[in-house]
C-alpha cells in the first residue's frame, strides 16, 4: 500500500505544511527551504538507494498525486499574496477567526517585513517544484486537460513555454549545441540560467512559428501558445497587483526568478557537459542519473533522468534507475547545493565526465568531448585532453 | 482522466496493420501505440525521441484512420499531413491500416530547406560541413547533393555526401575552400552558422554496388582532396559491415593532395581498419610538397604511382595478389586526377565496368555514369 504514497510527499506533506507556516508563522517561513534541504539531504545520504519499480494497478492514485498538487500549490501562492497584501485580503482572517481561535491578521502584522521576506523566499523556493509536476503533465500531449493544467503550473512561474521547448526541442536535441537546456562544459549554473532560460523562449518561439505556419494560422494571435502562456502569467500578475499593488508585483517577480533559477539548476545537473552527435540515438548515457531515495520519491522520479530521455513514453512511476557513468551521488537536493558553488561543482563533475569520455562516449562523441573540454577553459577538463 | 474504472479487463478489439515495404501484418489492439506495438512484435522500426520531435519514426498511412497523439502541425507541413504522414510513436491504432515506413530507398531527389549547423576544419583548406535538414532524406554513401544558400545569388553547387543516411536529417560534406569560390567560401565561414540554404538530393549512382559481386575481392579507392570525405565514408561503411570477417574486402586507398598539411582522416581510417581486422593499405601522393621538405613519401600525380602502389600492396598482403580484373575501383575528386587515374588503370588492364567515379567538375552536376 505504501508504494502508492511514495510520491506523495510534496502534495500531501511538504506544500501544505509550508502553506501553514506562511499563514501561522510567517517570520519563521525561511525555515521551510532549510528544513526541505536538510530532510532531503539527510534521507538521501543516510538511506540506501531506491531502485525499485513497483507495479501499480491503480494508476489514478498516482495521477491524483499530480493533480492534487495544483490546488494545494495555488493555495500556497495565495498564502504569500495574502501576507503581502495590506489588509485582510478577501476577509480570510475574519472568516477563519469565527471558526477557530486564531487571528491571522494579528500574526501577519506582528511578523511585519521580516515575515514578508521569509515567506517570499519560502514560496519562491517551493514553487520550483511546479516544473516537476508540470513536466509530467505536459508530456501527455494527447490529454488536453493535462496540458492545460501543466501549462497553468508553468505560467505560475512565468514559464509556460517550457511545455513546448522541452518536448519539441530539448528531447530532440539534448546533448547537442542546438539545445539551450544542455549545460556546456565549464559553464557555471549562473551563466547557464541566463542562456538556457532565454534560449528556451527562442526555441519555443521557433517551434510555435513552424506549427502555426503549418496550420495556416497567424503568428501573432491567440493561437500562439507562447503568447497565451505569457498571457496566463500576465493574468496572475494582475491578481498580484490587485491584491498588493506594486509591492505584490515585485514580490511575485522575485518568486518567479527564484523558482525558475532553482529549476534551471536541476536542468543544469541533468545533462551538464554531455555531448551527442545531432540526429544520433538518445541513449541513457546522455543524462546524469541519480538513484537516491528522497530524490526519486519526492521528485516524481525526475532523478531517473537517463531512462526518461531514452524512453520518454514512460509515465513517472515506470521509470528505472540506470547505471551510467554520470551519477549524482549526493542526491538532487544535495547536488543543487554543489552546483551553486562552481568551484565545488567542477571538481565533482569533471572526473566523471573524463570517465564518460573514456568509457561511454562513441568515437564521434570522443571528438566532440575533446572540443568541449578545449572550449570549457576549465583546467581540470582540459587536462583530460592530454 | 483518472481512469477510475480501468479495473475490469475489457475485451478490446484487434485490428490488422500491414507494414510496407516488408509486407508484414500484425494484429494490434485498439488504442495501442503503433511504434510500441511494432517494437513489441520485433519489427525493426526506426525511432529515437518517442515524444514526436525527431521524426525518425515517420510513416505514411496508406489506408485506415489512425489517431495522432499530437498535433502533427508541430512537425509536418500541410502537404505532408494531407499526404497521410504520421509519426509512429505518436499514433494510436483505431482501425485496420496499411502503413509504409518512410525509410525505403529513395526514388528520386527531393529539395528541402536546411541550416548550416557546424563547420570543422580538417586541414587548412578542407572543412567538414554539417547541415541540419528541415525534412529527412535518404541517400547512399557517395551520392551527391546540390546546395544553394538563400543569400547567395548563384546556381547550386554539387557536393558528395559522407556516409549513408536513412531518413536522416543531418548530412555532412568535406568541402575544399577556394578563396575566390562563391559557395565554398560562404559555407566554410563559421559566421554563416545557422543560416538557411536549400539542398536537393540525392543524385548520382557513384558508390559500391555489391549486388551479385564477390565481396571478398579487393577494392581500390582513389581520392583527391576533399573527395576523401565520400571515399572515407564508403570505406567506413565497408569496415562496419564486414568487421571481423576474414573474407572482408581488403582495401587499397590512394590519396592525392597538395602537401602534407592536407593529410587528414587517414589515421582514423587506419585505426578503424585495424579494429575491424580488415587489411587497409593507405598511400599518399603529394603534388605540391615543397622540395627538400621532411616528406619521404610519394611525390607527383596519383596516376604516375598507381602501378607501383598496386604492386607494393600485393607484395605485402596475399589478398591483394590478384589479376587486374578482380578489382573494384572507386574514384572521387577533381576531374584531372580522376581522368588520368582511369586512363592508367585501363592501360593496366582494368575495364570501365569495374570502376565507379565522381568528378568534382565545376558547375557540372550529373557525371557519374560509366561512359569512358
Ligand atoms: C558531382 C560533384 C561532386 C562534388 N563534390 C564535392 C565535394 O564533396 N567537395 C568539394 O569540395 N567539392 C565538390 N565538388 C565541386 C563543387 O561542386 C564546386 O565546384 C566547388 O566547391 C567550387 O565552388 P565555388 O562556388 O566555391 O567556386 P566558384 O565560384 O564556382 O569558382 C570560383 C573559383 O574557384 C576555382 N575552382 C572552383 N572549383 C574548382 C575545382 N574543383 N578545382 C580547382 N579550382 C576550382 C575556379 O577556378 C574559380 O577561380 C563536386 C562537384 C561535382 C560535380
Ligand atoms: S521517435 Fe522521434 S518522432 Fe517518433
Amino acid at each position: 500500500m505504501y508504494k502508492y504514497f511514495k510520491h506523495s510527499y510534496l502534495t500531501c506533506f511538504i506544500v501544505p505544511s509550508a502553506a501553514m507556516t506562511v499563514f501561522l508563522a510567517p517570520q519563521w517561513a525561511f525555515l521551510v527551504p532549510v528544513a526541505i534541504i536538510l530532510i532531503n539531504a539527510l534521507v538521501d545520504i543516510l538511506t540506501p538507494p531506491d531502485r525499485s519499480v513497483p507495479s501499480y494497478s491503480q494508476h489514478w492514485v498516482l495521477d491524483s498525486m499530480v493533480y492534487l498538487y495544483v490546488p494545494i500549490v495555488s493555495l500556497y501562492m495565495f498564502s504569500l499574496m495574502w501576507i503581502v497584501s495590506p489588509g485582510d485580503l478577501l476577509g480570510l482572517s475574519a472568516a477563519l477567526s469565527s471558526l477557530v481561535p486564531v487571528n491571522l491578521l494579528a500574526i501577519k502584522q506582528e511578523a511585519g517585513l521580516g515575515g514578508m521576506i521569509a515567506s517570499t523566499i519560502a514560496v519562491g523556493y517551493v514553487l520550483s517544484s511546479n516544473h516537476l509536476y508540470a513536466h509530467e503533465l505536459v508530456h501527455r500531449t494527447t490529454d488536453k486537460v493535462a496540458m492545460l493544467i501543466g501549462r497553468y503550473l508553468l505560467a505560475m512561474t512565468g514559464d509556460a513555454q517550457f511545455s513546448i521547448s522541452h518536448v519539441y526541442s530539448h528531447h530532440r536535441n539534448v546533448g547537442t549545441d542546438l539545445d539551450s537546456a544542455t549545460a556546456r562544459r565549464g559553464e557555471s549554473v549562473y551563466a547557464f540560467f541566463i542562456r538556457s532560460s532565454l534560449g528556451q523562449y527562442r526555441e519555443s518561439w521557433e517551434v510555435e512559428s513552424q506549427r502555426l505556419a503549418n496550420s495556416g494560422k497567424p503568428l501573432l494571435s491567440l493561437h500562439n501558445r507562447v503568447l497565451t502562456g505569457l498571457a496566463m502569467t500576465a493574468a496572475i500578475y494582475v491578481l498580484w497587483y490587485l491584491a498588493a499593488g506594486l509591492l505584490g508585483v515585485a514580490v511575485y517577480t522575485f518568486v518567479i526568478v527564484l523558482a525558475k533559477f532553482l529549476f534551471e539548476t536541476v536542468n543544469y545537473i541533468e545533462h551538464y557537459g554531455v555531448v551527442r552527435v545531432p540526429g544520433s540515438k538518445v541513449e541513457p548515457r546522455h543524462s546524469w542519473d541519480c538513484d537516491s531515495r528522497m530524490s526519486s520519491n519526492a521528485l516524481l522520479n525526475l532523478s531517473r533522468h537517463a531512462d526518461h530521455h531514452a524512453n520518454a513514453h514512460k509515465r513517472y512511476w515506470e521509470l528505472e534507475a540506470v547505471d551510467t557513468s554520470l551519477q549524482l551521488k549526493y542526491g538532487y537536493i544535495g547536488t543543487i547545493v554543489v552546483a551553486m558553488i562552481p568551484f565545488w561543482w567542477h571538481r565533482f563533475a569533471a572526473p566523471q565526465l573524463a570517465q564518460w569520455d573514456r568509457n561511454s562516449a562513441s568515437p564521434e562523441e570522443k571528438i566532440l568531448a575533446k572540443q568541449a573540454n578545449q572550449l570549457s577553459l576549465n583546467p581540470i577538463l582540459m587536462r583530460g585532453n592530454d | 482522466m483518472f481512469g477510475l474504472f480501468q479495473r475490469k479487463p475489457k475485451e478490446t478489439a484487434k485490428f490488422e496493420v500491414r507494414f510496407l515495404p516488408a509486407n508484414t501484418t500484425l494484429q494490434i489492439e485498439q488504442g495501442s501505440n503503433l511504434l510500441e506495438a511494432a517494437l513489441r512484435h520485433g519489427m525493426p522500426a526506426p525511432y529515437n525521441c518517442r515524444v514526436g520531435a525527431c521524426k525518425t519514426c515517420q510513416i505514411k498511412v496508406i489506408e485506415g484512420r489512425p489517431k495522432s497523439l499530437m498535433e502533427r502541425e508541430y512537425v509536418f507541413s500541410r502537404q505532408e499531413i494531407e499526404a497521410g504522414t504520421y509519426l509512429a510513436c505518436q499514433t494510436a491504432v483505431h482501425s485496420d491500416m496499411v502503413i509504409a515506413w518512410d525509410n525505403s530507398e529513395p526514388d528520386g531527389a527531393a529539395k528541402v530547406g536546411a541550416r548550416l549547423l557546424e563547420v570543422r576544419p580538417m586541414t587548412a583548406r578542407i572543412h567538414r560541413v554539417r547541415l541540419q535538414l528541415d525534412a529527412p532524406l535518404s541517400w547512399r554513401a557517395g551520392q551527391f547533393a546540390r546546395l544553394q544558400p538563400f543569400e547567395l545569388d548563384i546556381t547550386a553547387r554539387s557536393y558528395s555526401m559522407i556516409a549513408a543516411g536513412h531518413h536522416a536529417d543531418i548530412v555532412e560534406f568535406d568541402i575544399t575552400h577556394y578563396p575566390d569560390g562563391a559557395l565554398s567560401s560562404w559555407i566554410v565561414d563559421p559566421a554563416n552558422a545557422g543560416k538557411p540554404l536549400s539542398i536537393e538530393a540525392p543524385f548520382g549512382d557513384f558508390g559500391l554496388d555489391e549486388t551479385g559481386s564477390d565481396t571478398s575481392l579487393p577494392l581500390l579507392c582513389i581520392a583527391g582532396g576533399s573527395g576523401l570525405g565520400a571515399i572515407g565514408g564508403m570505406i567506413g561503411t565497408c569496415l562496419d559491415k564486414f568487421s571481423g570477417s576474414p573474407t572482408a574486402r581488403p582495401v587499397v586507398l590512394v590519396y592525392g593532395a597538395r602537401d602534407q598539411k592536407e593529410i587528414y582522416a587517414l589515421d582514423e581510417l587506419q585505426r578503424r581498419a585495424e579494429a575491424a581486422q580488415i587489411p587497409l593499405s593507405v598511400n599518399v601522393v603529394l603534388d605540391r610538397e615543397p622540395a627538400g621538405s621532411s616528406w619521404a613519401g610519394r611525390r607527383g600525380y596519383v596516376a604516375e604511382h598507381l602501378t607501383d602502389i598496386l604492386a607494393e600492396a600485393a607484395r605485402h598482403n596475399d589478398r591483394f595478389r590478384l589479376p587486374a580484373s578482380a578489382w573494384h575501383v572507386l574514384l572521387c575528386g577533381p576531374t584531372p586526377l580522376v581522368d588520368s587515374a582511369i586512363a592508367t588503370l585501363r592501360q593496366a588492364g582494368m575495364h570501365p565496368d569495374q570502376m565507379s567515379f565522381d568528378k568534382y567538375e565545376q558547375g557540372v552536376a550529373a557525371t557519374t555514369a560509366a561512359v569512358i
